[in-house]
């Protein structure tokens, strides 16, 4: 029998959702405990762990509190506190700190998840930033473009998933765009962000016109290492800024590329101090040069943990906890092709969805992920709603994943009125 | 044509408390020719010092995301060499700006693990650092069943309010029955300024009640090494009138070198238990059979006349300390002597002012150095805590001495109210 060690601590879901991860946790010897939303059910995974509790993440302090309580009320050792959800990250950086325990770093996952911050602690890296400015009118946005002479992207400081972006392409548009900026608003986004929405100053950044990468990388004591590279293919672009495809290894990253983004990377991290964890950090090639255009403290969203894995072998979520207790990360063996495509419903209520059933048995696609149903309303196209497929194949080339990918996803076929 | 200013300093001020401190804070800036940038946020009534301040932000102090993001901007276009505090609502935002700027500074940790009460105990109870038991409370049901978990009395009190406000002490069960449904009461007598800070209003933290006399100690911490500059006694219990702390005196008649030596090694263990690297700390205990036991630890300079008595014993300004450091700035903490030096609050109580007896006197007695009223005949006082009448500022010989007129200023300075 397993002799269980101390206690793993995982607050919110996020990427913990993706590949089992719940699982490969608890392979890992230590019993596990889940803290989620008060209005949270309870899911499968959480059912498997040994602690469970709801708690008021929208609160970091009660949320706090809360857990320290109930740990104390039941003797429990933290041996690792980590967080996959880009609204619980700073509360597993805190608790960390509290219980003693490796974690990203207070301040480093606070100047992440404020785009201005992140960008003020790299100013330094003045050849992989784009130009940025606080903006609080629209008079501000006028003269950062008269001072970057071109377009510019304008985003709100702390929300997530392209919220609030607009691209501001010609002085004659500023005022048109702004009041769109300023009067962007999400009440569910307010809900889970508890109140803590920057109002009132935008982020302004030059827009570079190029293609759009990740990185996704580890980091352990500081030490940076990217270990995989996806490739967005489509440009990312209004009004949604709709992510259609990734994939990885891309053949428009060459070696060269690839390892200006794992040197900068690691630059962009080591100025913000981030200390150990997972990230996904983002960029726009021109010119054959990355741009930063985003440094996230935790996995990339929708299908990027399973795209890893099924390219490198390497579980990202299970990885973040081994490099938290301290254990060594194997370097990839592989680095298989995959493609991942994702699939929008037009806006409106979805009636019906035809092709899924074919491709849940369908051999060729490793995982179909599918986020929404029959009788969802549907506000924004690309939204909260979505079917994602990913395949993978060491037989295959990207070129062939894609053209598989897009017959199957062709298939599916939504009803919306 | 005046000498170039040598460093900015942004100052961070928010409401409540630090009256005095924020005084010798400006005071220190400009005797050393500092550029100074305050940071507040508009509408409230921070503007005092505004006619000494090179810049103003007005920006929103409370938001320390917003915060660091306005100051952040404008360190681009201009310097900001430190920032600084003396303000226990600033104190976390504060941290969180200096982190995020690359200012030396408190880290946010430590100063969340200070101004949440429960978060200290925890912090001390990791470090295996010996104190009262303590418990979270949230609700008054909480409240009536501690008594057995902590023993009689004890204290019930928010996680992050300051200045006395919201206390109770529960001295048997039947008070835990009447006290309990007061909790959420006791809180909204607090200051409104108190509200949108208060983070945790479901929570409180109750702990076993300690007797022994009050002691409160100034620390002084750089890189993580801590001096203890002063030792101040409170020498009347303060568990009535409201909490209300009416004596300070250092040094204290009553603290010989060896409870001296407990002392300094108790704040080296609690500063280092919460992780304090950089600042100044304000540390209250309770002298007990077993020690000194930890009462808050404030991540701020001593409110009242805390500083002025210790620059008056010490001739070390605690402002000027906090803004040395915040400036990577050699520290002289030598003290050749100790003046023995204490200071008296004069309450009013709750009521309006109709006469106010022995002030002349008071002001004009031997060794006073300082005399400040705050309220005046006409002025209406909602609540006991909120009524610091005045304020007294002693020297003299010996300790014992300069207590006993602080005592003498106490009995002789009085409010007659309606």
């Amino acid at each position: 029998m397993v002799q269980m060690k101390s206690t793993i601590l995982l607050l919110g879901e996020g990427a913990l959702a993706r590949l089992d991860s719940v699982r490969a946790i608890k392979a890992l010897g230590h019993s596990v405990m889940v803290v989620q939303p008060l209005a949270a059910a309870q899911s499968a995974d959480a059912r498997r762990v040994e602690h469970q509790l709801f708690a008021d993440l929208t609160n970091l302090d009660s949320t706090v509190v809360a857990v320290v309580e109930y740990c104390l009320a039941h003797d429990i050792q933290i041996a690792a506190v980590a967080s996959f959800s880009e609204f619980c990250v700073e509360h597993a950086a805190v608790l960390a700190d509290v219980f003693g325990v490796r974690g990203a770093g207070v301040t480093a996952v606070r100047t992440c998840r404020n785009k201005y911050l992140a960008r003020y602690a790299c100013r330094a890296l003045t050849d992989c930033m784009p130009r940025f400015r606080l903006v609080r009118r629209a008079e501000d946005v006028r003269r950062f473009m008269e001072d970057v002479d071109g377009p510019v992207i304008a985003k709100p400081l702390n929300t997530a998933a392209s919220f609030g972006v607009v691209k501001i392409a010609t002085l004659d548009e500023v005022e048109d765009k702004f009041s769109v900026l300023a009067g962007s608003s999400d009440p569910q986004l307010d809900a889970i962000m508890g109140g803590t929405m920057i109002k009132g100053c935008w982020l302004a950044e030059e827009y570079i016109d190029g293609f759009e990468i990740s990185a996704e990388s580890y980091t352990i004591d500081g030490q940076t290492r990217t270990i995989a590279i996806h490739d967005k293919l489509e440009p990312v672009e209004e009004p949604h800024f709709l992510e259609q495809y990734f994939v990885t290894p891309s053949p428009r990253v060459d070696s060269a590329l690839e390892e200006s983004v794992k040197a900068i990377t690691a630059d962009v991290l080591g100025a913000i101090g981030f200390r150990n964890g997972i990230t996904h950090v983002e960029f726009r090639v021109k010119g054959g040069r990355p741009y930063v255009i985003e440094v996230n403290p935790r996995p990339g969203g929708g299908l990027v943990v399973d795209s890893v894995y099924y390219s490198t072998g390497v579980n990202l979520v299970e990885a973040g906890i081994r490099l938290l207790l301290g254990e060594e990360i194997a370097d990839p063996a592989r680095r298989d092709p995959v493609v991942v495509r994702s699939v929008f419903p037009d806006e409106g209520t979805i009636e019906s969805i035809v092709g899924l059933e074919e491709l849940e048995t369908d051999r060729d696609i490793n995982v179909l992920d599918v986020k929404c149903e029959v009788g969802d309303f549907v506000k924004t196209r690309g939204i909260n709603a979505e079917i994602n497929l990913l395949a993978s194949s060491p037989q295959r080339t990207i070129d062939e994943l894609l053209a598989l990918v897009d017959s199957k996803a062709d298939s599916i076929v939504f009803t919306c009125h | 044509m005046s000498a170039a200013k040598r460093k900015t300093v942004l100052v961070v001020l928010a409401d409540g408390g630090g009256h005095y401190p924020q005084g010798q804070l400006m005071g220190y800036l400009q005797e050393a020719g500092h550029r100074i940038v305050i940071a507040r946020k508009g509408g409230e009534n921070q503007d005092r010092f505004d006619s000494v301040a090179d810049d103003v932000l007005d920006v929103d102090v409370y938001n320390p995301s917003r915060l660091s993001t306005d100051v952040a901007e404008y360190r681009r276009s201009n310097a900001i060499d430190g920032a600084v505090t003396v303000n226990e609502f600033a104190v976390e935002q504060t941290a969180v700006l200096c982190a995020a700027l690359g200012l030396r500074g408190l880290n946010p940790t430590a100063a969340t693990q200070c101004r949440n009460k429960y978060l200290t105990r925890i912090a001390l109870e990791r470090r295996g650092v010996d104190q009262a038991r303590f418990a979270l409370v949230r609700s008054s049901r909480d409240v009536a069943e501690l008594g057995d978990r902590l023993g009689y009395p004890y204290i019930v009190k928010p996680m992050n309010y300051g200045g006395s406000y919201g206390i109770l002490k529960i001295e048997s069960p039947r008070d835990a029955q009447e006290l309990a449904g007061r909790l959420g009461a006791m809180r909204d007598e607090a200051p409104a300024y108190f509200l949108p800070n208060d983070h945790l209003p479901g929570y409180w933290i109750a702990e076993q009640y300690l007797s022994g006399m009050e002691i409160c100690a100034e620390c002084v911490v750089d890189d993580g090494r801590c001096s203890v500059i002063a030792i101040h006694d409170k020498m009347v219990p303060n568990d009535s009138m409201d909490f209300l702390e009416q004596y300070a005196v250092t040094p204290s008649p009553r603290i010989d070198a060896a409870l001296e030596v407990l002392i300094v090694a108790r704040c080296a263990e609690v500063l280092e238990a919460v992780g304090y690297d950089n600042g100044v700390a304000h540390l209250e205990f309770r002298i007990a059979e077993r020690g000194p036991l930890l009462l808050e630890a404030n991540a701020r300079i001593g409110g009242a006349l805390i500083a002025a008595s210790t620059l008056n014993s010490t001739g070390i300004r605690l402002a000027e300390c906090l803004v040395k450091i915040a400036l990577n700035e050699p520290l002289d903490l030598t003290i050749p002597s100790r003046t023995p030096t204490a200071f008296c609050v004069i309450y009013t109580g709750a009521g309006t002012v109709q006469r106010v007896h022995g002030a002349d006197a008071v002001r004009n007695m031997q060794g006073v150095r300082m005399f400040e009223q705050f309220v005046h005949e006409g002025d209406i006082i909602s609540h006991a805590v909120n009524g610091d009448g005045a304020i007294v500022l002693f020297e003299a010989e010996t300790s014992q001495e300069v207590f006993d007129r602080a005592s003498t200023a106490v009995a002789t300075m009085r409010y007659e109210l309606e």
